[in-house]
């Protein structure tokens, strides 16, 4: 029987990019071979005020990992270009290959 | 002429200005943050202006509302600045809830509404820690008749 292996799919995509994820009172990460997704810079209400912010997300593969890392809610991402995100929400997917990482960047960063 | 309103404002921000970590405060028509922003930021702008008494026919007491909106990084690190925020708003509290403003010479009184010291944040505003108060300024002035 024929099976298909994905845990390497982010061989298929170009502009990959390397990323430090740090957990909260954990040392931080280097991983290679994440994707970014679509990047949205917008506004959103804190209180009475409005501020802004970039929504993004990042996929990443869990054989890029160490094997004991798992990525936390307000983990801190470091792009390739020195922006920060925290992380927003974690989705385990592709038959659980890969992570979704849902971030909000860093105040007052916006994104690249 | 200024209005008392604007006068109020101006008066706001310089008492507010003269603080320490507190130079950057600016006057805007709404509490917005811009991307050409530095944080920490204190935003003055207007709230309300309402007629609060009148009297004699021709003697108003006007309440302008100023909301003081101070908004710096928070980025999630929930156990740190705390102390330093707390001393930052109980400063601009005390240098605004007097009764008299210079430079707003009809401004006899005040008074005072904190929002939470740290508002509820969500979506992109996460990563903000955005505290913020309203003073009402009691102004008597003439009404032209």
């Amino acid at each position: 029987m024929i099976t298909l292996d994905i845990s390497g799919d982010f061989a298929i995509f170009d502009n990959t990019e390397v990323v430090t994820i740090q957990n909260k009172d954990e040392n931080p990460i280097i991983i290679e071979n994440v994707k970014r997704q679509s990047a949205m810079l917008g506004t959103d209400l804190g209180g009475s005020s409005l501020v802004y912010g970039a929504a993004i997300e990042f996929q990443v593969w869990k054989n890029c990992v160490p094997v004991s890392f798992i990525p936390k809610l307000n983990a801190r991402i470091t792009d390739q270009f020195g922006k920060h995100y925290r992380v927003d929400s974690i989705e385990d997917m592709a038959w659980r290959t890969k992570w979704s990482l849902k971030a909000t960047s860093e105040a007052s960063e916006g994104t690249n | 002429m200024s209005s008392v309103f604007f006068e109020i404002m101006s008066a706001v921000r310089d008492r507010v200005k003269a603080l320490p970590k507190a130079n950057n405060c600016v006057i805007r028509k709404r509490p917005i943050l811009l991307q050409e922003d530095s944080l920490p930021v204190i935003i003055i702008s207007p709230g309300q202006e309402q007629v609060a008494e009148e009297a004699f026919q021709n003697t108003v007491v006007y309440n302008y509302s100023i909301e003081i909106s101070i908004i710096q990084a928070g980025n999630r690190v929930y156990e740190a600045d705390v102390a330093t925020l707390f001393d930052l708003r109980q400063s601009i509290r005390n240098v605004l809830f007097q009764p008299l403003l210079d430079g707003a010479v009809t401004v006899y009184d005040c008074q005072l509404e904190t929002n939470p010291a740290f508002e509820v944040v969500t979506g992109q505003a996460s990563n903000y820690d955005i505290s913020g108060m309203v003073i009402t300024y009691k102004s008597i002035e003439t009404r032209i008749s």
